[in-house]
């Protein structure tokens, strides 16, 4: 079975529950009281699919604005990105430009693989609806899925259909790329450039 | 006739003397024949002397040698006699010695058998009288018995008489031993009967000491009293081994419980049936409340003084030396097992638990007095009150020590949890930017330098007493900016002590507070930079905070460096802790800086040259790595904005922002050739830089205007270069003026010269403008 490495990264508002979603996924936990990320967290996690073993690198980056400094050294080869805004909270909403265009900044890997995530779908006060969610995400050529960590609802099928979509980008996924060790703190490739790319997926 | 030469006279004369000379010659020989016959004379009769004497010689000579011979013989004879009478007095003399020798040998053997005969009816008697019970008359004579025995052996004797006899002194004293600590065992009764170290605590419930309620009366029937026993192990020398047998159990069974278990007491029956005393354990009923602590060392001293006083009745006697043994093998440990569990651990919290604590001073010293008394401890017996009567300084000592496990506490909170100081006026008292003042840019901003000499970052305490009153007007000031409230907590209780160190009555007390309050600086220096070590070096808010707490503590150091020499002593200082705290956060903010300054030029390195960039790839690449440094220097002054005081986040902001601007300009400058779109491009990209400079820097645009170029050294330069980068030939030289426009204050001639050179192609026109910025300048 061929073995890949990935490097996952989760952004987003802070409070909106990314460190919940790598816990449920990772552990299947749930910790009302999580605390508040500071700096960044870090979390490996190995699935199998399409035959191959996956080794996925996931990095639980703090949205608190004072402990967003770390910047370039996370975003540094990332193969994918899951975006994460509130259902609940329309401001989390509103600053998934400013995301966008901290990712368009940073991001060195051609046709990175965008995953838009709305999360804690078992409130009751929604203030984002699914259709509002899904432009935004086909707008910008994301993929899109509505989930709750709390419920599990979605989580499992978000970083699924990530990793499914890395596999099947081959300007991403090289096989002379995932026979290295990701080494984050590595200078990025110097041919690289942005394009937007993906595409979206409704669920 | 004539005489020739002389006259008549003389020639008599001539002729007299020549008459006298010829008898006085005659008379000389005549006097030497005489001479010479008398020599013939005398030597005659010397020879006939010396014929007559040489005789005599050879005569005595002869006689001498005769004498010589017959002296020999003599001595020859002689010696022959007495050689022989000297063996023969010799031999006798030695069959004298052998016969006395075996009348010794005989005598001792007889002695020797004489004594183990003695031995064996001593043996016999003494077996005879342990069976009819006659202990001590049976342990007297085993001890006569050793005593010879001893003896017997100190003379050799390996008979095999003598080692049957050996053999059953022994058996004889086991027995005798046995029979002894039975009795003993029958009269002094302990259950369990054993015990090992740490009995568990079934066994320790059970345990039950009874003696004789008399020593000397006959409890058992028997006919014997325990002093019969006693007195017969002393006689045994057995004695030892039942005190240190009975301390044992003492030790193990009741003292060492009794200390350890709060919930253990002993009660004291007296059975006049039985004629015992019964001591035993006892355990509280239900589970009480946790006895406060003078009531629980209060109660152990009673139980140990009921335990004592019984202890003390089973040898009541005063030369048996039993309390003072017992005394001895059981005091050390109960004294170590009360000091570590109850005085130690019921050091006195509070003053008023101190001022109580008075009760355990007397019950303690009433307490040694007690077993002093009856005979355990010897007199002047201190092993408990010299931790009872030296409480003040444990008091103290637990108090520093709490004081400090508190500040450690205190500084391994949070360091992101933070609170914003609030500044009532302006001030910038312990603020100096960890930047020198050639990178700082200029002024436009306020600084707090009234007090203290020019240069001289740190007041020395003499600057301090100097200005204690402008120190006193500005000491509460403080620039806005967030620090870790666990540092808020951590410097409040540092105030507070050194408050209550003025209050305190001696120096030396006030002293010892003060010296506190540096351990407790030197923890913060030890423990909050290596706890918070991995957010301080990888969250650059963290470095921030850092920095700030530092010089709140410093700030606050200062301000109680004044306060110190006139309510403390002119000795007590913190100017040495001052210059160490302050290096500490200014180090590691100028580090953070580094790595930040290294990671803006990282994105911007990766572009390489500024040529070509009308390519679109190149744009797109330089764009992006302009636009990654803006955003990350955004980041974080957008953070530093929300930690640092004001001054210093325009600082750092600007710092890193000059760092960009600063390779940007570099990059045009170093282009030997800028084709037209390449130019307006490079223009363009540099005009976003200007237009996002004052965003980047969280600043608006009337203060950007104001002030960015104090914070931003270069920032005219890059705005003169965005327009050089755009403007005609005839406009640069315009805007030269001279050297006396604003591009003359930005930049050298030969900067712009080589722009020009680099601008616009070789032209007649283009030479005229570089001749006039050449000759001008000069």
């Amino acid at each position: 079975m061929e073995n890949v490495n990935l490097k996952v990264l989760i952004i987003g508002d802070s409070g909106i529950g990314k460190s919940s979603l790598l816990l449920r996924f990772v552990n299947d936990t749930f910790d009302p009281d999580q605390s508040a990320t500071i700096g960044v967290d870090f979390k490996v996690k190995t699935i199998v699919l399409d035959q191959k073993r996956v080794k996925l690198s996931i990095w639980d980056t703090a949205g608190q604005e004072r402990f967003r400094t770390l910047t370039p050294s996370y975003y540094r080869g990332a193969h994918g990105v899951i975006l994460v805004y509130d259902v609940s909270s329309r401001g989390s909403f509103q600053n998934l430009e400013t995301w966008l265009n901290e990712l368009d900044t940073y991001a060195t890997k051609k046709d990175l693989v965008k995953m838009l995530v709305g999360n804690k779908i078992d409130k009751e006060s929604r203030e984002v609806s699914r259709s509002d969610g899904l432009q935004f995400a086909r707008r910008n050529s994301m993929l899109f899925i509505e989930a709750s960590a709390k419920t599990r609802d979605g989580v499992q099928q978000a970083f699924q259909e990530l990793v499914q979509k890395i596999l099947q980008t081959p300007s991403l996924y090289s096989a002379e790329e995932h026979r290295q060790t990701l080494d984050p703190l590595a200078p990025p490739p110097s041919d690289v450039s942005w394009c937007g790319g993906g595409s979206c997926t409704v669920t | 006739m004539a005489f020739p030469g002389g006259s008549l006279v003389s020639s008599i004369l001539q002729k007299s003397s020549a008459l006298d000379q010829r008898l006085v010659e005659s008379g000389a020989q005549k006097l030497s024949k005489k001479v010479g016959q008398l020599k013939e004379e005398m030597y005659e009769h010397v020879r006939q002397r010396y014929v007559e004497f040489e005789t005599h010689v050879q005569t005595t000579c002869q006689l001498r040698e005769k004498l010589r011979e017959v002296e020999g013989e003599y001595r020859r004879l002689n010696a022959d006699i007495g050689g022989e009478l000297r063996r023969k007095i010799a031999d006798s003399a030695e069959k004298r010695r052998e016969i006395e020798d075996s009348l010794r040998d005989v005598q001792e053997k007889m002695e020797f058998v004489r004594r183990l005969a003695s031995v064996h009816e001593e043996l016999q008697a003494s077996q005879r009288n342990l069976d009819e019970g006659d202990w001590v008359e049976a342990a007297q004579k085993l001890h006569d018995v050793a005593v010879c025995l001893g003896e017997l052996s100190e003379m050799g004797c390996e008979a095999r008489v003598f080692n049957a006899l050996q053999e059953e002194t022994a058996l004889v004293n086991s027995e005798a031993d046995l029979t002894l600590v039975e009795e003993w065992d029958k009269r002094v009764n302990w259950s369990p009967e054993s015990a090992t170290k740490d009995p568990p605590y079934h066994v320790i419930l059970q345990t039950k000491l009874s003696i004789p309620s008399s020593y000397t009366l006959d409890i058992e029937g028997d006919g014997r009293s325990l002093a019969d026993v006693v007195g017969a192990c002393r006689a045994l020398d057995t004695w030892a081994e039942v005190q240190l047998e009975f301390s044992n159990k003492l030790r193990h069974l009741i003292v060492k419980p009794l200390v350890t278990i709060p919930a253990l007491g002993v009660a004291c029956q007296v059975q006049s049936a039985r004629s015992c005393i019964i001591l035993s354990i006892t355990e509280a009923e239900e589970e009480e409340e946790e006895k406060e602590g003078s009531e629980r060392i209060s109660e152990l001293y009673a139980n140990l003084a009921t335990v004592f006083k019984v202890v003390g009745q089973v040898v009541p006697v005063e030369k048996e030396g039993w309390t003072g043994k017992v005394g001895r093998l059981v005091l050390p440990e109960m004294t170590q097992l009360i000091t570590d569990h109850l005085l130690k651990k019921h050091v006195p919290k509070t003053p008023e638990e101190l001022e109580r604590y008075e009760e355990v001073k007397v019950a303690t010293c009433e307490f040694e007095a007690g077993l002093t008394e009856l005979g355990f401890a010897e007199a002047g017996f201190s092993g408990l009150s010299d931790f009872t009567q030296n409480i003040e300084v444990y008091f103290e000592e637990q108090k520093r020590q709490e004081l400090l496990a508190n500040a450690r506490s205190i500084l391994m909170k949070s360091i992101h949890d933070t609170e914003k100081v609030v500044t009532p006026e302006r001030s910038e008292i312990g603020h100096a930017s960890p930047w020198s003042e050639g990178e700082k840019g200029g002024g436009g901003r306020e600084k707090w330098t009234p007090q203290l000499e020019p240069g001289t970052k740190i007041p020395t305490l003499t600057d301090l007493m100097l200005h204690e009153d402008k120190l006193r007007d500005v000491g509460t000031h403080f620039p806005e900016c967030a620090v870790s409230r666990c540092i808020l907590e951590y410097v409040a209780l540092l105030c507070d002590l050194l408050e209550a160190s003025y209050s305190k009555e001696t120096e030396e007390e006030k002293m010892d507070m003060f010296r506190t309050v540096r351990d407790l600086i030197d923890l913060y220096r030890a423990v909050f930079p290596t706890h918070h070590s991995g957010d301080i070096a990888t969250i650059p808010a963290a470095a921030a905070t850092y920095y700030n707490n530092c010089m709140y503590l410093v700030h606050h150091l200062i301000v109680e460096s004044a306060k110190l020499s006139r309510n403390l002593s002119p000795r007590a200082s913190f100017v040495d802790l001052i210059l160490i705290v302050r290096r500490m956060g200014e180090d590691t903010f100028q580090q953070e800086m580094r790595k930040q300054r290294e990671s803006v030029l990282r994105s911007l390195k990766t572009v390489g040259d500024f040529g070509g960039v009308s390519n679109d790839d190149k744009r797109d690449e330089v764009y992006r790595g302009v636009r990654q440094g803006l955003f990350q220097i955004t980041q974080l002054s957008r953070v530093y904005k929300n930690t640092l005081p004001v001054h210093v986040h325009r600082d750092a902001a600007g710092n890193l922002l000059d760092v960009l601007v600063s390779y940007m300009i570099q990059g045009v400058l170093s282009l030997e050739d800028i084709v037209s779109k390449d130019s307006s491009e490079l223009s363009r990209l540099l005009g976003v830089i200007v237009e996002k400079g004052p965003s980047v820097m969280q600043m608006s645009e009337e203060e950007a205007k104001k002030e960015l170029h104090h914070h931003c050294p270069s920032w005219l330069q890059l705005q003169d270069l965005a327009f050089v980068l755009d403007a005609r030939l005839q406009e640069i030289v315009d805007r030269w003026a001279g050297g006396e426009g604003t591009l003359g204050k930005n930049f050298k001639a030969l900067q712009i010269r080589t722009l020009i050179k680099a601008l616009f192609t070789n032209t007649d026109r283009r030479a005229a403008a570089l001749d006039k910025i050449t000759m001008q300048k000069k």
